[in-house]
C-alpha cells in the first residue's frame, strides 16, 4: 500500500465535504437538528435583519411579528444599478432595437447563489462608467446610421429648433423613469449644444450622457422620505413593477398610467401587473430568473466536443418551464414531466429516439429519465465545478429546492482528514455518513447524490454505474418517510409535493426581483405569496404575490 | 533542464515578438522624468491551488542557488516555452516566505477572492471585511497616476469568490477587467502624446461634466446611505477624468491592439505586459493580477514533465490533489501506490515550477524597465500569493509566498520563515515597506525580520 500521508486522504475528504460548501452564506442546521456543536447556524452575508430561514417558512417563529396586524415594514435596499441584462433590455426599448444589445463589453456581474442580481454586489467603477459612456456612445452611432429607427427614436426633424428640447423631454422621462425637471433638460440640451459637433451629433450627445447618468444607471428609490421606511413615488412604483416583471424599465404607458393613478390602488396594480405577466417580455425576463436559480446559464464542457450541444441543452430546460411556469398546469410538475425538447443533435447525446418535429419526445416507462421532468436534463446534471458529485448534486438540490445551504465549519475543515485516512472512494462516503463529525450533514445531502449517481459528469445515464456499492439507499431525507427512491423520478414526485418547496422558490424569486435576500422583516410577503402559489401552483401566483404584497410600495433606507 | 541565464534585452526582444507588441521603445530609459525621487510601486501575481510546501520551502537565511527547493529551481533561470520566452535567474530578486497562516482568513478551501485580505470576511467566507493589500495600498502609492489601480483577472468565472481577488472596504468588490483588449484600451486607446486639444477628450469631459451635475442634483434627493454609494459613482467620474487628462510619461508609446485573445495563459501574459507597461509609463503603481480560478487553468499547451510524469491535459487542481480524491489524474488509479505518489508528487512540482516561471517572467519585465533611479522592480514589492498552501489538503497554513523587489531597502535573495504568523503580519511588514506606519496591522505585529 505504499506510505499514505494524513494530508493525502485530508484532501479527498474535505474537497468532497467543501466543494458543496464553498458559495454558501444561508446556512442550515443538517439533519432537521438545530445546528451542531461545530456552529452550523443560520447566517448572511448582508446587513441588517437576519434572512429567512429555509424554504417554506410560516413565520410565527421567535422575534417575528404576525402578519396582517401592524404597520407593513420591508427590508433594507441598497441603491441598485442596473444590471448587465437590465441595462440590455432597457436599452432595447429606449433605442427600439430588434434585439438586446451585446453587453459583452460591460464589466461582468458579480454572482454569488447562482444569482447575478445581488444588489450588494453590483458596484459602480471607473470600468463600469467607461463602459457605460462607451456603450453609449456606440448605440448612439448605431441608431444614426439606421434611418428609420432614427425616425422612430427621435420623433422630429433634428435641425427643427425645439426638437432637442422635445427629444430630450420625452427620452429622458424613459430613461429616468419619471419626468425630468427643467433645469435637467436644460443642462443636458445647452451641453449637446456646446459639445455636439452637427445637428445630429447634439442628439447622440445627450443619449450618450442620459445612458451615463446615475438616473438611469441607478434604480433610484426615495420615495417620501429619503431616510428610513418610505411609499414609493407613483413613477418609482411604475419602474419597480415593469423591472420587476420585465426586467426593463417602464415604457411611456406605463408612466402616464401610473401618473394618472393607475397603480395606486391594490386592484389597480394587480390589473396592470396581470397584463405585465401576460406578455412575452415576462416570460423573457424569467427564463433568465430560471436560469440563474437552476444554475445553468453557464455549462461546463467534460470535453470539448460537448459544446456544441450546450445551447440545445440550455434550451431544454428553457422550454419545459416555459411550458409549465406559462401555461395551465401545475408548476412543479416541471419536475415529473415524462417527456422533453430536444434537438436531434441532444437526441444523439442522450442516447434517444428521433423527436418529433416540434422537438417532443416521450420516455418509456423503463427509461432512466422517465417522469423526472427537468431533474435529468443535462443541463442540470452535468458538472459546472469539480468535485464530488454526490456531495455536489446532493447540495445543489437542497440549494435549489429548498433554500438550505450546508457550510463546514471552520475548524473542522482542517482536522477532517485525519479522520479518513485509508479509505478508498465507497469507504469516504460510508464514513462521512457515519462518523459523528459529519453525519449530520452528509446524511442529508449524501442519500439524494447518490440517487443521480448513474449519471456521469456529463449528465449522461452510464449503466454501468452501480450506486448500490455506496450501500446508501437513495433518499431525499429532509422529506417525511418513506422518503427513499430508486429512480430520479421517485425524487421528483417528491419535491413536487413537498411543502417546503414552494417557499423557497418564492424566497429564490423574491432575490431575482428585489436584488437581495428576504430577512425576517420581509416574511408576511414571502409567506403570503408561498400560500397562494402552494394553493394553486401557478408560477405567475408566485409573481403576482412578490408584486401585489403591500410591501412591493415600500423602500426602506439602509442604516447609514 | 537546462539553464541558461539570457541577457536581460533579449527576454524583451523575445516578449516583444511573441506579442506584436513594441514592448522596446516603451520599456527604455526614456522617461524624462525631472524627479528623482523613487516611486513606490506593488504587484500582486495570484495563481491558485497552492504547492506542495514540503517541495517548496527553503531554510531561513540566504538563498542557495545550488540548494533550492524542487519548486524554486527555476529562480536560477529557465528557458522558453510556449508563448512565454526564457528567463534570467531571479534569485537574487526575491525573498521566499515560508509558513505564514491564512486560515484564519480564509476559513473556507479555494476562495481566491480572500487571498489578499488579512481579515475575514462580511459575516461569510468570500468578501473581505476590510480593503484588500492591493487597494489598500492603491490609497498610498496611487501618486499622480491616473490609474489608481488595476485589478485583472484571467478567468471568466463570475462567482465572487472566485471571479475577483480585489475588494474595496466593506466587501464591495474592485471591478475587474478580464480582457487584455480592454486592458489596452482603458491605458492607451485614447493615444498617448499631449498634442492639444482632442475633440474626442474634450466631448468625453463634456459627459463627465454634465453627469457629474446630474449626479449632485440627484445625491441632494437621496439618504445617507444612498449617498454613500453614490459616491462610487462621483469616485468614477473623477477617476476617469484624471485619466482623461493624464499624459503619459515622455517616450511611452502605445503598443499594438492586442485583440481579441482566449485562453487564461494568453490572457495572464498580456496582463504582464500591459501593466508592467502601465507601470514603466506611469499610469498606475498597483496591479493586482489573478491568473486563474481555482478549478480551469491546464496545462495542454506546454510540457511539463515527460512520460508518465507528464502533467498533460490535467487541470491544475486535479493535479494538486495528487492521488486520493475524486478531483485527480486517474491515469495513475493502476499503478501500486508508491510509484503513483511519486509521479503525483512530481506532477505538482511541474506545477509548481510553471507557477515560479510565470511569476519569474514578471519579475524580469520588471527589472527590464530602467527608471531614474533604478529598474521598475527597485521601486516595487511583487507578491507571489495564493488560496491554498498545501494544495492537496487545502490547508491555509505553510502558504505559498515570494516577494520580490527593494522597495523601502526590502531586501533579497533570502528565505524568511514566519512561523506560523497570521497573513496580516505579512501584509504588514509589506505595508511597512512603503513607510507606512504600522504596528499593528489587521491585529498581528508586522513580521519583524522582513
Amino acid at each position: 500500500m505504499g506510505i499514505r500521508r494524513a494530508r493525502d486522504f485530508g484532501a479527498r475528504a474535505t474537497e468532497r465535504l467543501l466543494t458543496a460548501a464553498s458559495a454558501a452564506s444561508l446556512l442550515v442546521a443538517c439533519g432537521g437538528g438545530d445546528g451542531g456543536p461545530d456552529g452550523a447556524s443560520f447566517g448572511s452575508g448582508g446587513a441588517g435583519n437576519p434572512p429567512l430561514g429555509s424554504g417554506g417558512s410560516n413565520g410565527g417563529g421567535g422575534g417575528i411579528a404576525p402578519c396582517g396586524t401592524g404597520p407593513v415594514d420591508t427590508g433594507a435596499t441598497v441603491l441598485r444599478r442596473l444590471s448587465a441584462l437590465e441595462y440590455q433590455l432597457t436599452t432595447q426599448d429606449l433605442l427600439a432595437l430588434p434585439e438586446p444589445p451585446d453587453a459583452s463589453d460591460l464589466p461582468l456581474d458579480n454572482e454569488h447563489l447562482g444569482f447575478r442580481t445581488f444588489a450588494e454586489y453590483q458596484t459602480m467603477s471607473a470600468d463600469n462608467l467607461r463602459a457605460y459612456l462607451d456603450k453609449g456612445s456606440g448605440l448612439a452611432a448605431d441608431l444614426f446610421a439606421d434611418s428609420a429607427r432614427r425616425q422612430s427614436v427621435i420623433g422630429c426633424d433634428t435641425a427643427e429648433t425645439d426638437c432637442l428640447s422635445d427629444f430630450v423631454t420625452r427620452f429622458g422621462k424613459l430613461a429616468y423613469r419619471r419626468p425630468l425637471e427643467d433645469d435637467e433638460i436644460l443642462a443636458i440640451t445647452d451641453a449637446a449644444t456646446e459639445f455636439g459637433t452637427d445637428a445630429d451629433d447634439r442628439f447622440a450627445f445627450a443619449i450618450e450622457a442620459m445612458l451615463a447618468s446615475p438616473n438611469f444607471l441607478y434604480r433610484v428609490e426615495v420615495g417620501d422620505a429619503p431616510e428610513g421606511l418610505s411609499e414609493l413615488t407613483e413613477y418609482e412604483l411604475a419602474a419597480k413593477l415593469s423591472f420587476a416583471v420585465w426586467g426593463r424599465s417602464p415604457n411611456a404607458e406605463l408612466l402616464d398610467a401610473a401618473a394618472a393613478g393607475s397603480l395606486d390602488t391594490p386592484d389597480g396594480l394587480r390589473t396592470t401587473a396581470v397584463a405585465m405577466l401576460a406578455d412575452d417580455r415576462a416570460k423573457a425576463f424569467f427564463q433568465q430568473f430560471f436560469r440563474q436559480w437552476l444554475r445553468y446559464q453557464t455549462l461546463k464542457p467534460p470535453d470539448a466536443s460537448v459544446t456544441d450541444v450546450f445551447s440545445d441543452m440550455q434550451t431544454e430546460t428553457d422550454r419545459l418551464l416555459e411550458e409549465y411556469a406559462w401555461g395551465t398546469g401545475r408548476f412543479l410538475d416541471v419536475l415529473t414531466a415524462n417527456h422533453s425538447y430536444v434537438t436531434p443533435e441532444l437526441a444523439t447525446y442522450y442516447g434517444l429516439g428521433s423527436p418529433d418535429a416540434d422537438g417532443r419526445v416521450e420516455f418509456d416507462a423503463d427509461d432512466p429519465r422517465a417522469n423526472s421532468g427537468l431533474l435529468t436534463h443535462a443541463s442540470l446534471l452535468s458538472a459546472k465545478t469539480d468535485g464530488d458529485l454526490i456531495a455536489i448534486r446532493g447540495s445543489w438540490v437542497l440549494r435549489t429546492f429548498l433554500c438550505q445551504e450546508v457550510e463546514i465549519p471552520a475548524n473542522l475543515a482542517d482536522t477532517i482528514g485525519e479522520l479518513l485516512v485509508g479509505l478508498d472512494r465507497v469507504g469516504i462516503v460510508l464514513a462521512r455518513n457515519t462518523r459523528s463529525e459529519c453525519v449530520s450533514c452528509h446524511s442529508v445531502i449524501d442519500p439524494i447524490g447518490i440517487g443521480f449517481a448513474a449519471f456521469d459528469r456529463a449528465g449522461i445515464f452510464d449503466e454501468e454505474e452501480d450506486p448500490s456499492i455506496f450501500g446508501i439507499d437513495a433518499a431525499l431525507p429532509v422529506a417525511p418517510a418513506p422518503n427513499t427512491f430508486t429512480n430520479v423520478s421517485g425524487l421528483s414526485s417528491q419535491l413536487a409535493s413537498l411543502p417546503a418547496v414552494p417557499g423557497c422558490l418564492t424566497e429564490r424569486a423574491y432575490l431575482y426581483v428585489n436584488g437581495r435576500e428576504p430577512t425576517t422583516v420581509d416574511h408576511c410577503g414571502v409567506d403570503g405569496t408561498t400560500q397562494a402559489f402552494t394553493a394553486d401552483q401557478s408560477f405567475r401566483s408566485l409573481l403576482d404575490g412578490l408584486v401585489n404584497d403591500p410591501a412591493f410600495r415600500l423602500r426602506r433606507a439602509p442604516e447609514p | 533542464m537546462i539553464i541558461r541565464p539570457l541577457p536581460r534585452r533579449t527576454l524583451l526582444r523575445g516578449a516583444g515578438a511573441a506579442l506584436a507588441l513594441p514592448l522596446l521603445d516603451a520599456m527604455m530609459p526614456r522617461r524624462a522624468s525631472a524627479q528623482a525621487a523613487a516611486k513606490q510601486r506593488f504587484f500582486a501575481f495570484f495563481y491558485p491551488n497552492g504547492t506542495d510546501p514540503g517541495r517548496w520551502e527553503p531554510a531561513a537565511g540566504p538563498l542557495d542557488a545550488a540548494n533550492l527547493p524542487e519548486c524554486l529551481v527555476d529562480m536560477n533561470g529557465f528557458d522558453a516555452e510556449g508563448i512565454w520566452p526564457a528567463g534570467d535567474a531571479i534569485l537574487s530578486d526575491v525573498t521566499v516566505v515560508t509558513g505564514t497562516d491564512h486560515s484564519g482568513v480564509s476559513t473556507d478551501i479555494h476562495i481566491p477572492s480572500m487571498a489578499l485580505s488579512a481579515v475575514g470576511g462580511m459575516g461569510n467566507n468570500y468578501t473581505p471585511s476590510e480593503p484588500t493589500l492591493d487597494q489598500y495600498l492603491a490609497d498610498h502609492l496611487r501618486g499622480d497616476t491616473p490609474f489608481r489601480s488595476l485589478s485583472l483577472t484571467s478567468t471568466g468565472d463570475q462567482a465572487i469568490s472566485q471571479g475577483t481577488i480585489s475588494f474595496r472596504a466593506n466587501g464591495q468588490p474592485e471591478s475587474s477587467i478580464r480582457s487584455p483588449q480592454q486592458l489596452f484600451e482603458n491605458l492607451f486607446a485614447g493615444g498617448t502624446t499631449d498634442t492639444g486639444p482632442d475633440p474626442a477628450k474634450l466631448r468625453r469631459q463634456g459627459l463627465l461634466d454634465l453627469v457629474s451635475e446630474d449626479a449632485t442634483r440627484l445625491q441632494a434627493r437621496l439618504g445617507q446611505a444612498d449617498r454613500q454609494r453614490l459616491e462610487q459613482y462621483f469616485d468614477a467620474i473623477s477617476e476617469l477624468e484624471t485619466q482623461l487628462n493624464a499624459t503619459p510619461g515622455a517616450g511611452c508609446s502605445a503598443p499594438e491592439d492586442p485583440g481579441m485573445v482566449s485562453g487564461m495563459h494568453q490572457k495572464s501574459k498580456l496582463f504582464i505586459d500591459l501593466s508592467v507597461l502601465a507601470m514603466a509609463c506611469d499610469l498606475t503603481n498597483v496591479v493586482a493580477l489573478q491568473y486563474s480560478n481555482s478549478w480551469d487553468i491546464a496545462y495542454g499547451d506546454y510540457t511539463l514533465g515527460e512520460g508518465l510524469e507528464s502533467v498533460g491535459t490535467w487541470s491544475d487542481h486535479f493535479i494538486s490533489h495528487k492521488l486520493d480524491d475524486t478531483d485527480r489524474a486517474t491515469d495513475l488509479d493502476g499503478l501500486n501506490r508508491d510509484e503513483a505518489m511519486a509521479i503525483a508528487n512530481a506532477r505538482v512540482v511541474a506545477c509548481s515550477r510553471f507557477k515560479v516561471r510565470r511569476y519569474a517572467y514578471l519579475i524580469n519585465a520588471m527589472k527590464s524597465v530602467v527608471t531614474p533611479t533604478g529598474t521598475l522592480l527597485d521601486e516595487s514589492l511583487v507578491l507571489y500569493c495564493s488560496e491554498n498552501g498545501d494544495g492537496d489538503s487545502h490547508a491555509r497554513t505553510r502558504m505559498p509566498v515570494l516577494l520580490a523587489g527593494h522597495a523601502g531597502g526590502f531586501e533579497t535573495g533570502r528565505c524568511v520563515a514566519a512561523k506560523d504568523k497570521p497573513t496580516a503580519a505579512l501584509h504588514g511588514a509589506i505595508i511597512g515597506r512603503y513607510g507606512i506606519e504600522v504596528s499593528n496591522y489587521a491585529g498581528a505585529a508586522p513580521i519583524a525580520d522582513l
